[in-house]
């Protein structure tokens, strides 16, 4: 049940922003509006198409049989209840917010190092002498990152005002 | 005349320099494709300032080295850890990694390391081959008919849904959608952009790849908290991935015929390349029931065909002076840089730099699926490792390929977004495939449309070619549709 009304919350979001793209085709000229319209209505009738299919399962009660044949695509197997999947799903990604602020405050090495450690104490429970060396493995990565491919940091805060030995 | 330039450009390939130059190439080559964010193209721009000083032929082999074994190396990543290395790996995912998680890392791997080395070195022969039909050919094909190959890869979109066609159809509308995104092609019209300077020019291909594949999976596995796979199985290694690209040939020779042709559209890609393979592979398949559980057909057949593609690109950069990427504009580049012109002038008066890059291509290919076979069963033990000690590195890997992009921060917030709606859409069972397909065949039709319609108005439906690959892809969609409908 609760599977089928985030599904129907995905379909009527998708929805939404294919009407909302529609829209915005609509006021293009011919010629850049021509994709975005057709794009546009295809998408829109399908959502509506599933939509309906989908809100008469759930009046009617009827569980949605089980997909056979083939999946073109990797399947999940949580063996938990839709919250917990979702819960769990927003804790972990919650981590990637958490490294895009630190690299924002302390540059990209010092915020990979902090978020190394923060991670493996906390979800792997290491200790610290192999967090050291993970550290160590993390840092000879970006080494190579650095001199051999000239790769692009994003820059942080501490950066633009402390002129670091690495810059 | 042509036999000589043969043996020519293999004399000139066979001095212990350029064949040096070739094995730093492939070694380049190999390290670059790992990394998911960067590869040919980077390689490349880093490259070129320093290859004026090794003469036209060195250039060619460090160059041609490295490009033709980029697409070998994405797959490691692909396979052990769901991060697509490149757009040519994402098909490889949906097969590839299953297998790893399964315990059969070894096998996928050297299934896709041997695919892609017969794929490459085929090409290359294709290559040759087709140097003396090339040119009356593209007489015949034009603007419409690179927009009916367009269809035809969409067309695959019924296909890659599997049992969920109505979910599928939708996901390509969601790629369409976010395709045009940016700039019009043909016009100057920014659509969708938001009022944001960063949607301007599109959304990056490699965060769609990074996105919808690299972060959900990797969040899945960090939910999970379990390694990729809980064990090695026996009897499942390389040898038996060897075994199963010599069982499969008849796959395998229409995987490289699928890349060679799709690299000679102008436009299309190893990304496209491999997904028409992959849908290929599924549609000629008695028994489907293993695509997308880990079917070591789902990895032969996009890795050999993204190889492959790489020959194929190289027939209009090289016949008539068209590239057919930014990475062949770039190859161009360099050969201009020696006074070469590729194209006729190519052809008649350099035959033999002609040759050396087409040895240059089946070598790399050969050495490059060596190297990377020696070194599967130390790879494949990755998926061995814990995955709270192994996701720091992958996410890490992941915002470091997303930042190479267009180096904004527009990149990473594009990643995130589009990682979370990646995870759910394989929640809620709504195929990634067709999106990516979508995204990447939207706007390069809607470019060749837009040149079809101005040269010729909606005549251009009516060309014979244009009929033919139409036809084609009318059948190709209704027959994906037949069987999914077969299937309920």
């Amino acid at each position: 049940m609760t599977l089928k009304i985030i599904t129907i919350s995905f379909t009527s979001l998708i929805a939404i922003i294919a009407a909302l793209y529609l829209w915005e085709g609509w006021s293009l000229p011919v010629v850049p509006g021509v994709f975005p319209r057709v794009a546009g209505v295809f998408t829109l009738i399908l959502c509506l198409l599933l939509l309906v299919r989908d809100v008469r399962r759930l009046i009617s009660g009827r569980t949605v049989d089980a997909e056979t044949g083939t999946r073109m695509d990797i399947q999940s197997d949580h063996d938990m209840s839709v919250w917990a999947t979702y819960k769990s799903a927003l804790a972990n990604f919650a981590w990637i917010p958490i490294i895009y602020i630190a690299i924002l405050v302390l540059g990209f090495h010092i915020a990979m190092i902090v978020f190394f450690v923060m991670y493996l104490t906390a979800r792997a429970r290491v200790r610290w002498f192999p967090i050291l060396g993970l550290v160590v493995l993390m840092a000879g990565f970006l080494l190579y990152f650095d001199t051999l491919l000239h790769a692009w940091w994003p820059e942080g805060l501490i950066e633009r005002w402390v002129k670091l030995p690495w810059l | 005349m042509m036999i000589e330039a043969v043996w020519a450009g293999l004399a000139i390939l066979a001095d212990p320099f350029h064949m040096g130059m070739l094995l730093l190439g492939v070694a380049i080559g190999l390290l670059l494709g790992v990394l998911p964010g960067i590869g040919g193209l980077v390689g490349f721009a880093l490259m070129l300032p320093f290859v004026y000083g090794l003469g036209v032929a060195g250039a060619i082999a460090v160059l041609i080295g490295m490009v033709a074994v980029t697409v070998t190396g994405d797959t490691v990543t692909s396979i052990l850890l769901a991060i697509p290395g490149g757009a040519g790996s994402v098909a490889t995912v949906i097969d590839g990694h299953p297998m790893a998680r399964k315990g059969e890392a070894s096998r996928a791997l050297s299934a896709a390391f041997v695919g892609s080395a017969i794929g490459g070195v085929l090409g290359a022969v294709i290559l040759a081959a087709s140097m003396p039909i090339a040119l009356p050919l593209i007489r015949h094909l034009g603007s419409p008919e690179f927009f009916m190959f367009c269809m035809l890869g969409i067309s695959m979109v019924s296909v890659l849904s599997g049992s969920s066609p109505l979910k599928g159809l939708i996901s390509a509308g969601i790629g369409l959608m976010l395709g045009s995104v940016g700039l019009a092609p043909g016009s100057a019209v920014a659509r969708f952009d938001l009022g944001i300077l960063y949607l301007y020019q599109g959304i990056p291909i490699i965060l769609v790849a990074l996105g919808f594949f690299g972060v959900a999976e990797c969040i899945d596995l960090m939910m999970s908290g379990t390694p990729i796979a809980e064990a090695m199985s026996l009897g499942k290694g390389t040898l038996m991935g060897i075994k199963d690209v010599f069982r499969e040939m008849p796959l395998v020779l229409r995987a490289t015929a699928i890349g060679t042709y799709i690299g000679f559209v102008p436009g299309l890609g190893t990304g496209v390349a491999s997904w028409l393979a992959y849908g290929h592979a599924v549609q000629s398949a008695k028994d489907k029931s293993g695509f997308g559980h880990g079917d070591v057909r789902g990895v032969i057949a996009p890795e050999t065909a993204n190889n492959a593609e790489r020959g194929g690109a190289l027939i209009p950069t090289l016949a008539f002076g068209v590239p057919g990427s930014t990475t062949m504009a770039l190859f161009m580049m360099a050969l201009l840089m020696f006074g070469i012109y590729p194209g006729p002038d190519m052809m008649t008066k350099h035959m033999d730099l002609v040759w050396v890059i087409i040895w240059s291509l089946a070598i790399a290919n050969v050495l490059g699926a060596l190297v990377c076979l020696l070194l599967t069963k130390p790879l494949a033990r990755i998926s061995l490792i814990p995955i709270h000690i192994l996701a720091p590195f992958v996410l890490m890997i992941l915002i470091l390929g997303a930042f190479q992009a267009t180096q904004h921060w527009g990149d990473l917030i594009v990643l995130l977004l589009l990682g979370i709606v990646g995870w759910t859409m394989k929640q809620l069972g709504f195929p990634r495939p067709p999106l990516v397909v979508a995204f990447v065949l939207g706007p390069i039709s809607e470019s060749y449309l837009f040149l079809s319609m101005q040269r010729w108005g909606a005549a251009f439906l009516l060309r014979p070619w244009v009929v033919g690959i139409g036809l084609v892809a009318l059948a190709s969609l209704i027959m994906g549709i037949r069987w999914q409908m077969r299937k309920k």
